[in-house]
């Protein structure tokens, strides 16, 4: 390349230049693809509306919205309108669509598009509004020309941009994606083919994020999506009636963790679902959904998150009957909804132990809380629980997870042994408690040896500081819980942190726990997004190098530490199972409550902090989720717990792995 | 010899167009390429720290060694160097002269029969017109290296400011807005240029929407450069002051002469309702009534009461005032005229008889 082109092509070049010093005949292939361009262009452009929106926020979350204007596509005659949300998530007042010529109408909005992104717009018209054509979106191939168009520069000529199509079916199989540059100049706006058809609508959607401006921070970065025309065309009369289209939740989920491997096999269906409602039950193992044979999870998931709320899926089930091992194929139809009723995690009145014990069966009980549904059906102490129903358990793990799984709102029956006694207990359950019990007296104290030294954590990639400290008796065969201490803005005062530290090392040794304490990246001290996801690679650490009780894994943070607590549960609750939050607010987004990740949180407050009304608002909304919330109000000025409240503080730790 | 190359040339042209597609598309554009290169200059002068690139990029208008490129503060030295294709190196390039409202300078290198666009060309892009970027965006050329070349469309021809304040730049003319990624350290000075090798236009400088946040990949058409470049050039150049346009007005517009209350302004972004009308006001003459929205002020949208104000302070007390409506479901248009100023008679008092 390097030897011969350039020699080649100077010589075309003086050929051409020495017959026609303008170069490009007409018959030029990129000068009719040029004129190509502009003919699609032409022919939609009628068909393309800018939109003007007066009133409305400032901002979004914490992004400033632009004030438009936006694009928008006509899809009927008598005035309906599809363009993005993104244009719309200030919620404005009042909405102005130019059309092609200039001329300007009030606009309605009619409903929304959830999954999406999109909104309906309605403007009245007496006359007949021109439509584009639809490109069928089998034509839709990778590689073709595709033409991103917006009207938001000038009212008479809209704004294009080429590209191709880079893929199809993505994000859930909901867009087309495109290398066109995408952004606020062209959302809601059509992409069309080379013949001026719409393929789709210009949206920015994200394959993880769900808000009104994900995705948005894509734009002009090669990557863009449209939402296919077709699809838009099929729901219309439904939009039309002025509902908006929701996400469509079903209620189940899967065991194993790689959606990608896993075979499509129920480990939950959450009680009041549409799946529970339908029959589906734990252990069921989705062969069909449509008539469409799935093999993995992700085809599963794929085929209801591009589908709305009130949509219908018909489901083909194999149940394998545990006894006989007969399997039997069921079909169910399931309708999607928008919303779940939050997961009640069964309470039954116990603690387990927690070392595995050589030659017993198994899972022993260590204590029965007061006037709760075990001890009224008589467990005891020292009993052991083999089996959950039909469910054999030996490790305390299985216990929790077959408890968890239960059927809602029945009875769970334990198969206990006690000494040569079998016995069937059927315990109906209660809701999590939010007190903490009196725990009978703590083992003897082990005998002081002097502080503890802490050893430094590090991980390759990251520049965060983080301080280890294992207690003296630390013992390889005890699973230890591990208390992570987070700093307030600009970290502890050196003082503070060392009274914290002796007040926790006797705890941590009673009760076997690990104390860790990271401090942000930033020389400032704040806890910024990179530290969350530090801190889970420092919590996979700390379980290589010593035994972790996976139940008892906490976050206290101080002040503003308590939001990066909660953040921490939030973003990983596989790892992290309580949050602890001091003198702190709260923040989103709440995570899902789920059979396997058993969250609770601890808020205490000073009465005098500001935002207390918040605090106690955030309260509520973990409460409707059906999370456990502990809530201490502190003496006004407080900035620790005292000696009495910390010890509380301890056993609500020591009692997270309660069934 | 030079006639065997030539037949060597469309021998190999046809293959090409026999072949394969890419090679036949880099067969087109080469004479473009060739052309336009050896009039492309790097240019080199301030900056280098704190994510100030201390180069951009220029192109000749003249055999004599006349350069245009972007006025910046890389040419706030005495040691401006200039690069031309082939590798020559011109050092204390001198700076003619500078027009901040075009964002537009001239330098001048001492060199004969340069190769150069010619700004008389009058070659204009539409929307949709395929275009190619030259320019030494990121500094990635040095010495005899040619400038990056990038290719794009025309995305739009429009106005920057039309809307205000959503750009910021002096520059009031029109532009081609490129579906291109022009915008890039270094980029600014390159030139546009179309299929038929025509000069079309500068890229501009980095440009952000104000509001939006997004970059704007942008040129000026060559017809709004030319008159200033060649002023500079020749010697001619009177520099206007940047801010004549913004300048306020001594006797503006406002809601009272025209007999307008609107709602109080509470919010951040309070829609400009009408509270009340003062009877016997142009807006009572019009037919403007309480809750009626103002939607335009002579065309441009008003968002916020805070907008209408400041619409109205950019019109002449003399001058009308085009108002868009909104009432229910229904868009009206009124214009409204404020009453001529009397020695007796306290602005807004009364209509004129």
């Amino acid at each position: 390349m390097k030897t011969l082109a350039p020699l080649l092509s100077t010589a075309i070049g003086a050929v051409f230049l020495a017959a026609v010093p303008a170069f490009a005949a007409p018959e030029s292939l990129a000068l009719r693809e040029e004129a190509a361009f502009r003919a699609a262009v032409a022919a939609v452009a009628p068909s393309v509306v800018s939109i003007e929106t007066v009133g409305g926020l400032d901002t979004v979350g914490e992004v400033l919205v632009g004030t438009g204007p936006s694009s928008g596509v006509i899809v009927t005659n008598d005035g309906y309108i599809v363009s993005s949300t993104f244009n719309f998530a200030h919620r404005p007042a009042s909405i102005i669509v130019s059309l092609a010529g200039g001329r300007r109408l009030p606009a309605k909005l009619i409903a929304r598009d959830e999954v999406r992104k999109l909104v309906l717009l309605k403007v009245e018209v007496n006359e007949r509004l021109p439509v584009a054509a639809v490109a069928p979106q089998s034509e839709a191939v990778v590689g073709m020309w595709s033409i991103a168009i917006g009207r938001t520069f000038e009212a008479e000529v809209p704004n294009t941009s080429v590209g191709i199509i880079s893929a199809v079916n993505r994000i859930w199989g909901k867009a087309l994606q495109t290398d066109a540059k995408i952004s606020p100049v062209n959302y809601g706006g059509p992409l069309v083919d080379i013949r001026g058809r719409v393929l789709g609508v210009l949206v920015p959607l994200s394959p993880t994020e769900t808000d009104d401006e994900s995705g948005a921070e894509w734009y002009d970065s090669g990557i863009g999506f449209a939402v296919p025309m077709e699809h838009i065309a099929g729901v219309l009369p439904r939009w039309k009636q002025g509902t908006d289209l929701k996400a469509g939740l079903i209620g189940i989920r899967f065991r194993g963790q790689n959606v990608y491997a896993d075979p499509p096999l129920l480990a939950h269906a959450r009680a009041g679902s549409p799946a529970y409602k339908a029959g589906l039950r734990k252990g069921d193992l989705i062969r069909a959904v449509g008539g469409k044979p799935v093999d993995l999870q992700v085809q599963v998931m794929e085929a209801i998150q591009s589908r709305y709320a009130g949509d219908t899926l018909r489901l083909t089930v194999a149940r394998t009957d545990a006894a006989t091992k007969k399997s039997e194929t069921l079909e169910r139809e399931v309708t999607l909804v928008d919303h779940l009723d939050p997961y009640q995690r069964p309470f039954l009145g116990f603690l387990p132990e927690r070392n595995p014990t050589k030659d017993q069966t198994g899972v022993g009980v260590r204590f029965v809380y007061d006037k709760s549904p075990a001890q009224e059906k008589g467990l005891a102490v020292g009993d052991r629980i083999t089996a959950v129903g039909d469910v054999p358990v030996k490790r305390r793990e299985e216990l929790a997870m077959a408890v968890a799984e239960s059927e809602p709102g029945k009875p769970v029956t334990l198969h206990v042994e006690r000494g040569d006694e079998k016995l069937a207990l059927e315990i109906t359950p209660a809701k999590q408690p939010e007190t903490v019990p009196e725990l009978p007296a703590a083992p003897k104290a082990e005998p002081d040896e002097g502080a503890e030294k802490s050893t430094s954590l590090k991980i390759a990639e990251f520049g965060n500081a983080c301080a280890l400290y294992a207690p003296h008796n630390y013992a390889d065969d005890v699973p230890h819980g591990l208390v992570i201490l987070l700093h307030p803005a600009g970290g502890f005062e050196k003082g503070r942190l060392k009274g914290l530290v002796e007040a926790w090392l006797p705890i941590c040794r009673r009760d076997h726990l690990l104390l860790l304490i990271p401090s942000a990246k930033a020389k400032e001290g704040i806890w910024a997004p990179e530290d969350l996801e530090f801190l889970s690679k420092a919590v996979d650490r700390t379980a290589e190098d010593y035994l972790l009780d996976v139940r008892r894994i906490v976050t206290l943070g101080y002040e503003e530490g308590g939001a990066f607590a909660m953040r921490a549960a939030s973003r990983y609750p596989e790892r992290i199972r309580a949050a602890a939050l001091l003198n702190s607010g709260l923040v989103g987004p709440l995570p899902e409550n789920e059979p396997a990740t058993p969250l609770a949180y601890y808020v205490a407050a000073e009465k005098g902090l500001p935002n207390l009304a918040r605090v106690k608002a955030g309260l509520k909304q973990l409460r409707d989720r059906h999370f456990p919330v502990t809530f201490r109000e502190l003496t006004a000025g407080a900035d620790d717990l005292d000696a009495d409240q910390r010890s509380e503080l301890a056993r609500w730790i020591d009692v997270l792995d309660r069934i | 010899m030079r006639q065997s190359i030539r037949t060597a040339g469309i021998v190999a042209a046809a293959m090409f167009v026999a072949l394969q597609l890419p090679t036949l598309r880099a067969a087109e554009l080469q004479p473009i390429i060739r052309s336009a290169q050896p009039k492309i200059v790097k240019i080199y002068g301030a900056g280098g720290y704190r994510g100030l690139e201390a180069y951009q990029s220029g192109f000749l208008f003249s055999a004599e060694g006349h350069v245009l490129t972007a006025w910046s503060y890389v040419l706030d030295t005495d040691y401006i160097t200039v690069t031309l294709n082939d590798g020559r190196k011109f050092e204390e390039a001198k700076l003619l002269g500078a027009d901040p409202r075009l964002d537009l300078a001239v330098l001048k290198i001492e060199a004969a029969d340069l190769p150069h666009f010619d700004l008389a060309e009058k070659a204009v892009a539409q929307p949709g017109t395929r275009v190619l970027a030259f320019s030494n965006l990121y500094g990635v050329a040095v010495g005899d290296e040619e400038a990056s070349v990038l290719h794009g469309i025309v995305s739009v021809v429009t106005k920057l400011n039309a809307r205000r304040g959503a750009f910021a730049t002096p520059y009031e003319g029109p532009a081609y807005v490129l579906d291109a990624m022009t915008n890039n350290p270094g980029s600014a000075g390159g030139a546009l240029v179309d299929y038929h090798g025509r000069l079309l236009g500068m890229l501009g400088k980095e440009l952000r929407h104000t509001q939006s946040n997004i970059w704007l990949n942008f040129a000026i058409p060559t017809a709004e450069l030319r008159q200033t470049a060649e002023a500079i050039r020749d010697g001619k150049y009177v520099r206007k002051a940047p801010d004549e346009q913004a300048a306020k007005l001594s006797d503006p517009q406002n809601l009272d002469l025209l007999g307008i209350t609107l709602v109080p302004d509470v919010l951040q972004r309070t829609p400009p309702y009408v509270d009340a009308v003062a009877p016997g006001s142009s807006a009572a003459l019009a037919g403007v009534r309480p809750d009626d929205l103002v939607l335009f002020v002579n065309n441009r949208i008003t968002q916020s009461c805070e907008m209408v104000r400041k619409e109205l302070e950019l019109v002449h007390r003399v001058d009308p005032v085009k108002a868009t409506l909104l009432r229910g479901q229904e868009l009206l248009e009124v214009t409204l005229q404020a009453p001529p100023r009397t020695t007796t008679q306290p602005a807004g008092a009364k209509l004129p008889q």
